[in-house]
């Protein structure tokens, strides 16, 4: 299993943010902007919920962040490096080292448990024991050890996001990225995925849910931004990393309240 | 590397498993060839024939009635020292007789009534090939010559075969052209049906941070073996067609010339034969995937 639960000490000063948007504005097919002059930064090691209506941009930023869109204007700096323009080769490169954790799973139905999890690191040229090695660890890590050989095909959604978790975790990346990854599961198997991004958080990488589940930013309360009119903005439910699952939720802000239930 | 280490396994991993996938796009390869396959045979086969019409360089010279031995023998050895002239052959009247008789095969009678003295001597002449074009004016200098009394050649049908050759290997090469054109669409179409179903597998590889070179690599083997399986295929049904129709030919004694004058491919272009194709469906799938990661590019 992961390792134990800790807080991640917090980045040195004056290091760059883990993840910085500056003045990104990004529109379809010449249609007025979903994002309009957004900026934002995410300092290493913290755990942040995008929040927001159903079209108010949240995969938008997803994919932004994960360089499946390309910006109108502005910046997606990752270490104070502009990735935004990077080529498909530079982007495969980038691509190996973030975490990328999907609703809908993206995983390869009609292959194995073990084959899914093992692709980043095949894609990477990892070949043989070290392969076999490397994936064994994480399926132990998600508790899927003993179902390595079986299809996917035949998994519960729970169990397939518990596959997605551990394909994402094959660098160990410092940046993780979840786009309503409990979108498609009830609250048991959402708290059981929940609990797994933070532990791999409190390892260290950078988490960031997209999700419109309050019932999950309630229970694991953390910097939540909201994306509302073209912008993202900051609501503060505690201090960011302070709390953990089973504390009693704080009152939603409005706006929260509002994006649950337009 | 990436071929080896993934394309490769990959490649036949997914043919495995899709088997009524991949024997669909053999045989829509096999069908595109086979087409591919007869018109190059039919071309080729013309361009024997033509080639043996072509290489018919004999000229007769017909000698005047009551030419007597010794003026025969002269006229030998001078045609002998012509330097176009490769070999020169005396036919008696007898002997034209029975060579006309046997030529006219079923239809013989029509010579009834005509006698050995009915014919002239005759002296085949054949010219070297490089001669050949020159006959038009070698024929004049042949029947000045003291004893000849005309001279015939088949000028007039080698010009037509000539040209005949000519409009065949162009309408040919046309046809091979077009089918060749046509067989990269037919493939380039399959194998754009395959990544069309499988364009999820294509952007999960992209996400999880394959190159472009990694992600083509299974789907370029994937090309090469299955137009590989179909080139093959399409040689052996050729190879059968070409059978039957030589089994056709055969039972008819008037067409049994026409089995006789039928070649196959020759040995020498079977290899390319199957890789051509091979890498036409490799090159044709690269194309593909290229088109389709364009399409998934941001």
């Amino acid at each position: 299993m992961i390792a134990p639960s800790r807080v991640p000490e917090p980045a040195p000063p004056g290091a760059p943010p883990a993840i910085e948007l500056k003045g990104l504005t990004k529109s379809y097919l010449g249609m007025a902007p979903v994002l309009s002059d957004v900026s934002l930064r995410i300092e290493p090691g913290s755990f942040v919920y995008l929040t927001g209506v159903s079209g108010a941009g949240k995969t938008t930023v997803f994919r932004l962040l994960t360089l499946q869109e390309r910006p109108d204007r502005g910046e997606v700096l990752f270490g104070g490096v502009n990735v935004a323009r990077f080529n498909a080769d530079q982007r495969a490169h980038h691509r190996r080292a973030i975490g990328m954790v999907f609703q809908d799973y993206r995983l390869l139905l009609n292959e194995s448990v073990e084959d899914n999890v093992a692709l980043p690191q095949r894609v990477a040229g990892v070949t043989g024991a070290e392969l076999r090695r490397a994936t064994r660890a994480r399926l132990e890590e998600v508790g899927l050890a003993e179902r390595a050989r079986e299809p996917v095909l035949g998994l519960s959604g729970g169990e397939k996001q518990l596959v997605a978790i551990a394909r994402a975790l094959a660098f160990r990346p410092p940046v993780f990225f979840a786009d309503e990854p409990t979108g498609n599961l009830d609250q048991t198997v959402a708290f059981k995925v929940m609990d797994l991004l933070k532990r791999i958080h409190e390892r260290g990488s950078t988490v960031i849910v997209a999700t419109h589940d309050l019932n999950l930013i309630r229970s694991y309360r953390a910097r939540t931004l909201l994306i509302k009119e073209r912008k993202v903005h900051e609501v503060r439910l505690v201090e960011p990393g302070a709390a953990g699952r089973g504390e009693p939720p704080p009152a939603p802000p409005a706006e929260i309240a509002a994006a649950e239930h337009p | 590397m990436i071929y080896f280490r993934y394309g490769i396994p990959r490649a036949l991993r997914t043919m495995r498993q899709n088997p009524r996938a991949a024997l669909s796009s053999v045989l829509i390869i096999a069908a595109a060839l086979s087409v591919l396959g007869v018109i190059v045979l039919l071309h080729v086969n013309v361009r024997h024939v033509s080639e043996i019409w072509l290489s018919n360089s004999t000229v007769s010279l017909f000698l005047k009635p009551g030419i007597s031995g010794a003026e025969r023998s002269r006229l030998m050895e001078t045609l002998q020292r012509l330097p176009m002239v490769r070999s020169a052959v005396e036919v008696a009247p007898a002997q034209g007789l029975s060579a006309l008789t046997e030529k006219l095969g079923a239809d013989h009678t029509l010579l009834v009534g005509v006698g050995r003295e009915s014919l002239p001597y005759t002296i085949d002449v054949e010219v070297y090939l490089d001669f050949r074009k020159e006959l038009g004016s070698i024929a004049p200098r042949l029947r000045a010559l003291p004893g000849v009394d005309d001279v015939i050649y088949a000028d007039r049908e080698w010009a037509k075969v000539a040209l005949f050759f000519q409009l065949s290997q162009a309408l040919g090469l046309f046809f091979i052209g077009l089918m060749v054109v046509a067989f990269a669409l037919i493939v380039s179409n399959a194998v754009r049906l395959s990544l069309y179903a499988r364009r999820e597998e294509i952007e999960i590889l992209d996400l999880v941070g394959a190159t472009r070179r990694f992600i083509r690599s299974a789907f370029v083997v994937e090309g090469v073996v299955l137009s590989l399986a179909g080139a093959l295929a399409a040689l052996g049904l050729v190879w059968l067609a070409y059978r039957l129709m030589l089994a056709g030919l055969s039972w008819n004694a008037t067409t049994r010339h026409l089995m006789e004058l039928t070649v196959f491919f020759p040995p020498e272009w079977m290899a390319p034969a199957i890789v051509i194709p091979a890498l036409l469906g490799g090159l044709t799938s690269r194309f593909s995937v290229e088109r389709m990661l364009r399409e998934l590019e941001p």
